[in-house]
Order: structure tokens, then C-alpha cells, then sequence
């Protein structure tokens, strides 16, 4: 199905550099620009896959979409029992300035970034959700567009679903919330930032304008975007591609020179969307990841359609023991960590190592999840013109608007290393097309 | 899907100076394939003393091949061309909506071109794929970006640093001329954006011999942003 594109690799890779796809890394204090490693093997979702995957992730967002509402208007979940308090209060991502106001159109998380991994029965299984900055779209979008240049054969009377319909999903979804028919932005913290590729490459696509700190100011409860001539012109949605704390010095960080003063204000107000909505950090807590398909029965009343990993709480006592039993075939993770960072696999720990995480289980039982070790499967990439197996996952894209939409398509990452379970492009991951069939 | 259009300040700069550092690399490439072809016919002549001071920077290199090694492929110098190549990628880079990544790639191919160039220390024939390929991104750009004020401010850098060259070494007056006609052509467009007292003292200014230093002045200060 995709032999003849794989004798044209290098060729997509030779576009990739024409095109300059890459991401940033922070190494040693140093900024570098690197090339994303393209593997031209796709990763290939059957129709019947993707039917139960599309209704399981627009179940799995409308019910965290519903928690975010509800946590920061009436708290229901909280009073019935069904999330711990402590579990939203101490949650990072939780922002009491968010208390009592819905955004515009009730919705919180626009677009959800959802990671999945397939266990070797079949069975697919959500590993974390990313309702804050997820990001990645753009890396399958111009891996299509390129494929598709260089080997069109590939695709002809092929039975694959077009993913080249991102930009207009997201112009949808922002549509859909913008304030008073204002400009639509793009907000980026800049050139240094690690995803700016994407940043500028969906401004493109969406046709939107790529904004920078410096051009935007709040007048009056309002956000203009500074024009020529002293000519400011109204904006309506802001999709920020900068973290909650340093969006507005004002309200938050305030040494963040990457913000804009008052915008946290003129949202409050209700003047202008923030796309995704502030306070989102609450519901994609590693912590909150284990109370998600109780939330689907308690907002939707309906059996979740995806699994989580499964996951102990060491708050919990009975959780806690078995962790302590059993660190050794478990995974652990920091709440508090992201991007791969803070992950431990109990198989490869110390003996004193082991002692030193049973402990601090012990001293700081909310700042860590213990999951069972999903032996999920390998897919093919080329590596030094050889066909190797290795780990990769699978980030599905919801976006949110009028109605809740899944993009046919979606970021697959792999790691490069043997013996790794991380895929994260920060660790020297690399990243192929994922595949939808329509049949 | 309907376009948002705007520009700011900030957008307005880069966009001028990609313009200007586009123009800056083709142009200077061109001058230097000039003044090289006068040693063809006199070996002992000291072009690249007389480029240094028609350029304005500084003459540090005790010959040619020296000068010319320095000034293309040093990294540490401003002025060298693999540094203005540097300073059109910044820029671009930061403008790939109103571009388009088709018109950027030009430019991504003319430094990866120049890096490897300066890794194999190629000779100055051997950069005329750079040139090519900025052209073809001025063509590239006047095909894909739709915002005539965004292309236009790219026109207007493109022209100042036209002129100043070409009122760097001495070229026809007719010649300058028609650099400042196009220049003037952008600037009556974007109204308000350019200071036309200065462009008015410079159209009245290449009329007086010898010139003065003054009209070099106001070229560089006629975008107002």
C-alpha cells in the first residue's frame, strides 16, 4: 500500500528541509533548531477503528468539557462525591480566577490533543489528555501534502481519508467562538518557542493572523490588535499558543514578558474567546486522568467507550499498597511533569533508587500516578535503511465548536531508541502520518 | 475561508527589512562579480579596497582572496553575505503566513545552499544558485501574498536598498532613476507610511553632482514604522 513512497523517503525528507519543518530544543541553555525525523511508513487505523475511536475521544472531550464547566461554576462532581476536593484544589492547573465565568459559547477545551496507544490485543487505550496547548497537527498535515507530491501513485484509488481539512476545522471551531466577528489570531511567544513551526504553518493554513505579544493591547475591557497608522482593529479570538501563567502579567506571572496586560480582564468580560480557555490545566492533570470515565458517567450517563491505562491513586490507601507492592512492573509518574519528563519505569530503578520513590510515595502520595505497563505495539520504521520495530503512540485531534469534531488523521510518534517507551519529540522521537481508511 | 488581514508595526518592520537584506544579498553578490572582473584585466587592481569604502565597512584584509573568503562565508562579520542571508532568514521566518511556505522555501534552500558553500569554501561563480534563488522568491511572493500592503512594504525595503547601492557606486543616473521611480511608485501607495519630504529630497538630490551623503541618509529614513 505504501512501498512505492517508501522509495521516495529521502525525497519527502529533502521537502521537509525545503520547507523548514522543524521543532526547537533547549540543550544546555542553548537554543536549536532541528530537523523532525519523518518516518514514511504510516501508521494505518482500520475504518472500524476509527468508528469506535471518533465517538470514544468526542465522548471522552464532551464529558471533560463538561468538568471544566462544572468546576468552575457549581462544582457538582465535587459535592457528589465523585472527585475528591483536593484533587482540584491542588491541582496546578486550577485557577480560582476562573471561578463563575463561562467562556464564550460554554466551551473550554477547542482542541484536545488525546494520546492513545494500541495494546498488542487491538485494544486501544488513552494515555493522557492535553486540553491546554496540545500541539503536532501541523506535522501530519505537511507530511500528507508532501507525500502526497512526491509519490502520487501512493494515494490514487487509495481508500484513505484526506487529512488536509485541519485548518479548516480550526478555523470552524474559531468561528464559531469568536467575539463580535472580530480578527482572528494566532498568538505565539515566538521564534524560540519549540512548536513556532506549527505556530506560523497553522497561521498560514487558517489563514489567520500570527500575532506576537507586542502587537496586541487591552483597551477598555477590549482587545485590539496594534495596526499601521495608529489603526487598531478588534480582536475575537485568540488562540494562544502560551501557558495560562504567562498570559497576562497583570493576573498571573508578573515578570512574563510574553503576556498581554489585562487580557485575562477583557476575557472575563467576555470581549474576546481565549482558545483553549483558561484554567484547562485543572481537568489534564495526571491525577484528574483517573477520574475521566467516571465523569463520563456522570455527565453524559453513558459507559466510556475508550479505556484508561489502568491507573492507583496512591492517596488512596489501597492503591498505595498495591504501588508499594508492586513498583517494580509499574510505571510511575509525577503529576507535575510533562513533555515525557518525569516518567520512571519501576523494572528499571535501583534497588536504593526503588526505596527512595516507595518513600516519597509514601511523604507525597498526590504528586504521583502508578500505572500498569502497556505492552503496546511496535510498528515498523525505517532506521539506517533497515525495517526495525519500535514504540509509538498516537495523538488524536477533538475540536470543539458548534459541534465536537475528531480529525481523521493524527500525530503518530515513535521513538528511535530500542529500549524506549518515550516518544517525545524533546527525547529524539520522530513522528509518521497516520493513516485513516474510509473502508 | 475569508483572510484576516492586518499588519502591525512590528510585522511592518520585518517586512521591510526582509525586503531590503533580500535585495542587499543579490545585490552586493552582482557588485562583487563586477568589481572581480576588473582584475581579469588588471590583476594588481585593488577592488576589494575600493568595495570595502563604497560599502562602508571596514578594510581589514591584506588581499582579495582573503577579503573575499572573509566576506562571504564569516559568520562573525555583520556585513558578510552568509550573515545577511542569516538576518533574510530571521525575518522571513517570522512572516510565513503572509509568505507562504512555498515563497519561504526559497529562501531555506539559498542558505542551506550558502552554509554548504561556506563549509566547501566555493568560489564566488559558484554562489549563482543564491541568487537564483532569491529571485525566484521575489517572484514566488509577488505570486502568493495577497495582501497587497504586506508586499508592497517587502517592494519598498527591495528598492531603498536598490537605490543605495546602486548611489554607492555611481551608477548611471538613469539607472538610479528608475530604482527611485519604482521606490516611489510603493511609497505613493502606502500612504502615510513613508516620510515623502524625504523621498522628495532624494528624487531632487540625485540631480546635483557630486551627490550628497544626505540623500544615502534619507533613503535609509523614509519608512516612517
Amino acid at each position: 500500500m505504501y512501498s512505492l513512497l517508501l522509495k521516495q523517503t529521502d525525497a519527502v525528507n529533502r521537502w521537509m528541509e525545503r520547507y523548514g519543518v522543524r521543532f526547537g530544543i533547549y540543550k544546555n541553555g542553548e537554543f536549536k533548531e532541528q530537523l523532525f525525523p519523518f518516518d514514511a511508513i504510516p501508521r494505518i487505523i482500520s475504518h472500524e477503528d476509527w468508528k469506535m475511536l471518533e465517538v470514544g475521544l468526542i465522548q471522552r472531550v464532551d464529558a471533560l468539557n463538561a468538568f471544566l464547566r462544572d468546576i468552575y461554576t457549581e462544582k457538582r462532581i465535587v459535592k457528589d462525591g465523585i472527585v475528591p476536593e483536593d484533587f482540584i484544589y491542588s491541582s496546578k492547573g486550577y485557577l480560582p480566577q476562573c471561578e463563575g465565568f463561562i467562556p464564550p459559547k460554554g466551551i473550554y477545551s477547542h482542541i484536545s490533543g488525546i494520546d492513545l496507544v494500541q495494546a498488542e490485543d487491538g485494544t486501544w487505550y488513552i494515555l493522557e489528555d492535553n486540553l491546554r496547548i496540545p500541539s503536532g497537527a501541523s506535522y501530519p498535515m505537511i507530511a500528507r501534502d508532501l507525500t502526497r507530491k512526491v509519490s502520487p501513485e501512493t494515494f490514487t484509488d487509495s481508500s484513505l481519508i484526506d487529512n488536509r481539512n485541519y485548518a479548516q476545522l480550526l478555523r470552524d471551531s474559531m468561528d464559531y467562538v469568536n467575539v463580535d466577528n472580530g480578527l482572528e489570531v494566532i498568538l505565539t511567544p515566538g521564534r524560540y518557542n519549540s512548536a513556532y513551526f506549527e505556530h506560523s504553518y497553522l497561521a498560514e493554513k487558517a489563514r489567520v493572523v500570527l500575532a506576537y505579544p507586542d502587537d496586541l493591547f487591552v483597551d477598555n475591557g477590549y482587545v485590539y490588535y496594534r495596526g499601521l497608522n495608529n489603526k487598531s482593529e478588534r480582536v475575537g479570538v485568540i488562540y494562544r499558543r502560551i501557558s495560562d501563567e504567562y498570559l497576562d502579567p497583570m493576573t498571573f506571572e508578573p515578570t512574563s514578558l510574553l503576556g498581554v496586560p489585562n487580557l485575562f480582564e477583557a476575557y472575563r468580560q467576555g470581549n474576546v474567546a481565549i482558545f483553549n480557555a483558561f484554567g484547562n490545566g485543572v481537568a489534564d492533570d495526571k491525577g484528574i486522568y483517573y477520574f475521566v470515565p467516571k465523569m463520563i458517567k456522570y455527565y453524559l450517563n453513558e459507559e466510556p467507550i475508550l479505556k484508561n491505562a489502568p491507573t492507583y491513586l496512591p492517596i488512596y490507601e489501597e492503591d498505595r499498597k498495591y504501588v508499594l507492592d508492586n513498583l517494580e512492573k509499574l510505571v510511575l509518574k509525577d503529576v507535575s511533569e510533562a513533555g515525557g519528563y518525569g516518567v520512571m519505569f519501576g523494572r528499571d530503578m535501583s534497588p536504593e533508587k526503588l526505596a527512595e520513590m516507595k518513600h516519597l510515595i509514601k511523604t507525597e502520595s498526590r504528586r504521583w500516578i502508578a500505572q500498569e505497563i502497556i505492552n503496546f505495539i511496535d510498528l515498523d520504521i525505517i532506521d539506517n535503511g533497515e525495517k526495525v520495530k519500535r514504540k509509538a503512540d498516537l495523538r488524536a485531534f477533538v475540536l470543539s465548536g458548534e459541534t465536537t469534531r475528531v480529525w481523521a488523521s493524527g500525530l503518530t510518534r515513535f521513538t528511535r531508541n530500542e529500549k524506549s517507551f518515550i516518544v517525545n519529540s524533546s527525547q529524539g522521537g520522530g513522528f509518521k502520518d497516520t493513516w485513516v481508511l474510509d473502508k | 475561508m475569508t483572510y484576516n488581514i492586518a499588519i502591525s508595526p512590528a510585522k511592518a518592520s520585518r517586512l521591510y527589512w526582509l525586503g531590503r537584506y533580500s535585495e542587499r544579498v543579490c545585490s552586493t553578490l552582482h557588485m562583487l562579480h563586477k568589481c572581480y572582473d576588473e582584475v581579469v584585466d588588471n590583476e594588481h587592481t585593488d577592488v576589494h579596497s575600493d568595495f570595502c569604502v563604497r560599502m562602508g565597512i571596514p578594510f581589514e584584509y591584506d588581499n582579495a582572496r582573503q577579503f573575499l573568503k572573509n566576506y562571504l562565508y564569516n559568520k562573525e562579520k555583520t556585513y558578510s553575505v552568509i550573515n545577511m542571508l542569516e538576518r533574510v532568514k530571521d525575518n522571513a521566518i517570522l512572516l510565513r503566513e503572509e509568505l507562504k511556505s512555498e515563497s519561504l522555501a526559497y529562501v531555506e534552500m539559498a542558505i542551506n545552499y550558502m552554509n554548504q558553500a561556506s563549509m566547501d569554501e566555493s568560489r564566488l561563480y559558484d554562489l549563482q544558485p543564491v541568487t537564483d534563488y532569491l529571485f525566484a522568491f521575489f517572484g514566488a511572493i509577488e505570486e502568493r501574498i495577497f495582501n497587497m500592503d504586506a508586499l508592497n512594504l517587502i517592494l519598498i525595503g527591495k528598492y531603498v536598498e536598490k537605490s543605495e547601492l546602486y548611489i554607492r557606486f555611481d551608477y548611471d543616473l538613469a539607472r538610479i532613476d528608475e530604482s527611485l521611480c519604482r521606490l516611489e511608485h510603493f511609497v505613493n501607495v502606502e500612504v502615510g507610511l513613508c516620510d515623502d519630504r524625504k523621498m522628495s529630497a532624494v528624487r531632487n538630490g540625485i540631480n546635483e553632482m557630486p551627490m550628497s551623503a544626505s540623500i544615502i541618509d534619507n533613503l535609509n529614513t523614509i519608512f516612517a514604522a
